[in-house]
């Protein structure tokens, strides 16, 4: 008897594709492999057949089997997948989540930014935020008449200053007494962070708080440079901002710093402010007269100091438009982040 | 700050495309806010930063173009005239106004101003009134001088009087408006009332008329802080307050008051019949010397310039300039009090050479003198990473409160600190307490439909003796959202101490224990100290209904937890040794008792259970509370799991058994339970 042996491979393939259940693969492995099976046919009629077709038989019959169980066992498999078990359980169900919950935004913002800056060596210093008229106006260099000091910009506690009588203790207006502070304590070198929240009357709206947070940095050493600066504000724009933030350093004023400039930012994270310069933080060169007032001797060092505003960098960040959002603390906004 | 370009083409030729100076004042620190056209003009608005009050008039904006150009300025020439005649100026307020400078112009012709000057003034957004008015205002953008011309006829007494207002005194102004005045505001009077506030101003009927024939034309000097005060005062500014708060050049006061007398006679006719130049307090300095060498330049920005063109720049900006072989002597100009020392003068040469044309470099952080212990800023942040994997959401809330906010929470305390200058009574006092405005945050989203919260917020409590980081934690609500639950849970007592008890573990704050206690914003008997090594450092329970009522909270039970953070930081325990984790054997034994809660705590039960196990009690959990029936009246079901090992060997059944028995009659004897 002769076998058209390729047939009989397509005829298995057809065969086991075709057997939906096990039961169905079961009479399919029968039909091929059983004791009654096509194989055992194939090798009963071996001693009837010419030497050469004995060769070719044979080969034949092995290559059919190989293939049929190795089908088989794929195909057992599959419909193994597919079938259901009375036990078996929909596992497209969701999981039952503990329900892990939230940093708020404002604090991831302050914790990302601060990263950025420990990474290249800064350390987080904080300072209190009721301040002496000597750590937040006259040690930066802020003079006496100067608007800011005026009760319409500056809240003013009904706490006397211990050191000064007559003087009232204040909310910091700005995180940049935190400046002196450490400067007090530590001889350079230096490189320090300073997060917080600072305070000025400013009618509430979409844009306004009197309470806001604020990122400061200080970095003083014999030697330090504007070049240092622009370096390092660079360094930390692109690792913040992403890549391919384009900025400019405008020159500014601040009465702590000489010289000072503002840094404004393009990027295409800002959801529709593309080509627009969006201001981002302040900085300089430290004043010698902020350096007296550490009492460091005159010369010595130099030194520049940055800062930034953590809500108008998550409003622009997150295209969030109202800084009231964050401390209105609803549930769907605190999960969103 | 407005420029027009076609005023500023009368000052100099620059030769660039609006764009092009737009771009070029920016970079130099003077920023273009906004662009508009106005006819055949274009007017930018600039954001002048304070320090620069030379550069709010066209004059002043010339001249820098004129440095960032390197192109010449055109001045107009300025007469001089010195005091005639005899005119009644005196100066009650020495300190508020230092110099007042009177001009008497007779016979002239008041009539409209010529309109290739007017167009000028339109495009700064002031109204055209007639000459002598509009020449003031001409001057007040030209040179930054205020001016105010008075109608000599209706100065009573003919004459000038400065002084403090008196209580109560009324004057209308130009824009017809009544204003009641205090001794806070400096005023020009006549002889009589009040004739202008000073340097914000003139008062309506006094003002030049189409009749007047004879006027008094002001240009004075007065204090900044008095003339911003007033101004606040009044809710009132202008173009000459604007700029008198930022400070006027001594200097100015007499070429504003020479440039309008020439403009006056010039386009009003008329002669000048008196003048008196009063000086009451000699306030012009004088310019002293800064010199600044180019090691000074490489050593501040890092990158040399050029010695010449350092100097062609800061005479541009009007400094007389010694140069030397390595250094400049530089004398400022009159109108530039900003530039005292030589950092100054680097920054004049930084901004006008472009900081984006510096090199850039990165620092060397080398070494940080600052100690890189950063304990107690780590445990904050642990604590809140902690409470987030805990599942809670963080919040920040205002670190203000009302009074009526903290008698809401029955809070009693320290009288809290008070500002001076709250924006409203909400946030007069300084939060001796997160309480009343976390609730705040509850109740809010309550409203909301957000019932089931897990909040917290790492903030601070401001009390007279400091601030202090506090840990302030709300919970409200289902325990959970699994659905596998037929039956959802309500949170209790025991989920937010278990919070709290599992961060602080993990924080390694080692003697935190808690004891029952009363205060007045919690229920009764749910409401318990929270107490590190003995020291109290907060409180934790249920907020009582009397207080969530308070906040329109009904129906939801609400858990809440203070905790001073300063307190939890300072009791953290070294870390401890690797403890070996195969030892002898550990045998477990429960205990069912039935325990009168109110004659004994578990915490007793389990101090008296370590003092009688010989050492070799491990631990003790509490397994189970039943408060059934099954339990005789007055008791709850308590089942604790004992569990005992040896460090030194293996324990016998037998010897377990005994000491079990042994810790279940010590408190069957001390403290009343009964077996069950």
């Amino acid at each position: 008897m002769s076998w058209d042996i390729e047939k009989i491979k397509a005829d298995v393939a057809a065969d086991v594709a075709s057997a939906s259940s096990l039961d169905a693969l079961e009479s399919v492995r029968l039909k091929y492999l059983g004791k009654k099976g096509l194989v055992q046919e194939m090798y009963g009629g071996l001693s009837e057949a010419s030497a050469d077709e004995k060769k070719l038989i044979g080969k034949g019959a092995n290559d059919i089997k190989t293939l049929a169980e190795g089908l088989i066992a794929d195909r057992k498999i599959a419909i193994s997948a597919q079938s259901k078990r009375a036990d078996a359980i929909d596992v497209t169900i969701p999981g039952a989540q503990r329900g892990v919950g939230t940093q708020h935004l404002i604090n991831q913002t302050v914790i990302e930014i601060c990263d950025v800056f420990e990474r290249m060596g800064f350390v987080i210093q904080r300072g209190p935020e009721i301040e002496t008229e000597f750590h937040n106006f006259s040690a930066l260099n802020i003079p006496l008449d100067h608007p800011s000091r005026d009760s319409f910009d500056t809240f003013y506690l009904d706490q006397e200053d211990p050191q000064v009588k007559g003087h009232y203790l204040l909310l910091r207006s700005h995180t940049s007494p935190g400046q002196i502070r450490v400067m007090k304590q530590h001889k350079p070198p230096m490189a320090v962070i300073i997060p917080g929240k600072v305070y000025r009357p400013d009618a509430v709206d979409a844009s306004h708080s009197f309470m806001f947070h604020q990122i400061e940095g200080l970095l003083v050493d014999k030697n330090v440079t504007f070049a240092d600066l622009k370096g390092l504000l660079t360094a930390f724009c692109k690792k913040y901002f992403g890549d391919d933030v384009t900025m400019r350093f405008r020159p500014h004023f601040f009465p702590f710093t000489e010289p000072s400039a503002e840094v404004d930012i393009q990027s295409n994270i800002f959801k529709g402010r593309a080509g627009k310069w969006l201001e981002i933080l302040g900085c300089g060169m430290v004043h010698p007269k902020v350096f007296e007032a550490a009492g460091y001797p005159a010369g010595e060092y130099t030194g520049f100091a940055f800062g930034m505003g953590v809500e108008r960098i998550a409003m622009l960040k997150h295209g969030i438009g109202d800084i009231r959002t964050f401390v209105e603390n609803d549930i769907r906004f605190l999960r969103q982040y | 700050m407005k420029l027009s370009i076609n005023w500023l083409n009368q000052y100099i030729d620059h030769n660039l495309t609006p764009e092009e100076l737009s771009h070029k004042l920016t970079m130099a620190g003077l920023e273009v806010e906004s662009v508009s056209q106005f006819g055949t003009d274009t007017v930018f608005e600039i954001e002048v930063t304070p320090n620069r009050p030379d550069a709010l008039n066209m004059l002043g904006l010339a001249r820098e173009v004129s440095a960032i150009t390197d192109k010449d300025l055109k001045q107009p020439a300025v007469g001089e005239y010195e005091d005639v005649g005899n005119f009644d100026v005196s100066i009650e307020d020495k300190d508020a106004c230092s110099r007042y400078i009177a001009t008497v112009i007779e016979n002239v012709s008041v009539k409209p101003f010529p309109s290739d000057k007017s167009i000028f003034l339109q495009a700064f957004g002031a109204k055209p009134i007639s000459n002598i008015v509009d020449i003031t205002n001409f001057v007040l953008f030209e040179f930054g001088q205020p001016l105010h011309a008075f109608d000599l006829d209706k100065l009573e007494g003919g004459k000038i009087i400065v002084r403090r207002a008196k209580k109560g005194e009324k004057i209308i102004t130009l824009d017809d408006v009544e204003r009641t005045l205090d001794e806070s505001i400096l005023v020009i009077a006549d002889a009589r009332k009040p004739v202008a506030i000073a340097g914000i101003m003139g008062g309506r009927d006094t003002g030049v008329t189409a009749s007047t024939k004879r006027i008094v034309l002001e240009s004075a000097h007065f204090d900044l802080g008095v003339i911003r005060r007033a101004s606040r005062k009044l809710a009132l500014t202008s173009d000459a307050c604007y700029r008198f708060e930022r400070g006027v050049a001594w200097k100015t006061i007499e070429i504003g008051s020479n440039r309008a007398t020439d403009l006056i006679l010039e386009l009003a006719g008329g002669s000048v019949a008196a003048r008196k130049d009063l000086v009451a307090k000699e306030l012009s300095r004088a310019r002293h010397e800064v010199v600044v060498s180019m090691a000074d330049i490489q050593k501040l920005l890092g990158a040399p310039l050029e010695l010449a063109r350092c100097e062609k720049i800061l005479k541009r900006l009007g400094c007389i300039v010694a140069a030397g072989a390595n250094t400049l002597t530089v004398v400022p100009p009159h109108f530039r009090n900003d530039i005292k020392i030589k950092e100054d003068l680097i920054e004049e040469l930084a901004r006008m050479v472009g900081f984006d044309n510096l090199p850039m470099s990165l620092p060397q952080v080398s070494a940080n003198n600052i100690s890189v212990n950063q304990d107690k800023e780590n445990f904050n942040r642990r604590v809140a990473e902690l409470f987030i994997a805990e599942g809670a959401n963080e919040i920040v809330t205002y670190a203000m409160v009302s009074a009526p906010a903290l008698d809401r929470v029955n809070f009693e305390g320290e009288k809290p600190i008070r500002m001076q200058n709250p924006m409203s009574a909400e946030q007069e006092l300084m939060r001796p307490t997160g309480l009343a405005n976390v609730l705040a945050v509850a109740a809010s989203n309550f409203n909301r439909g957000a019932r089931d919260l897990k909040l917290f917020e790492v903030g601070k409590r401001y009390l007279r003796t400091g601030e202090r980081w506090t840990l302030d934690v709300l919970f409200s609500g289902k325990k959970d959202s699994d659905w596998r639950r037929t039956k959802k849970d309500l949170v209790d007592f025991y989920d937010i101490k278990g919070d709290v008890e599992e961060v602080f573990s993990r924080l390694r704050v080692r003697s935190l224990s808690f004891e029952a206690a009363a205060h007045k914003a919690y229920e009764p008997g749910q409401c318990a100290r929270v107490l590190v090594g003995g020291q109290e450092a907060g409180f934790i329970g249920k907020i009582s209904d009397e207080v969530l009522a308070r906040f329109e909270i009904k129906k939801t039970a609400v858990f809440f937890a203070e905790i001073d953070l300063e307190i939890l930081s300072g009791a953290v325990a070294p870390r401890e040794k690797f403890m070996e984790l195969d030892g002898f054997p550990v045998i477990v034994r429960d205990l069912s008792l039935a325990v009168n809660p109110a004659a004994v705590t578990f915490e007793q039960m389990k101090a008296m259970a370590f003092d009688n196990s010989k050492g070799l009690l491990k631990k003790i959990d509490f397994v189970e509370l039943y408060t059934g029936e099954k339990v005789e009246k007055g008791c709850k079901g308590y089942v604790f799991s004992l569990t005992y090992q040896s460090k030194e060997r293996t324990l016998t059944d037998e010897e377990v058994n005994a000491l079990n028995e042994e810790i279940a009659a010590k408190f069957i004897e001390k403290f009343g339970v009964k077996r069950r």
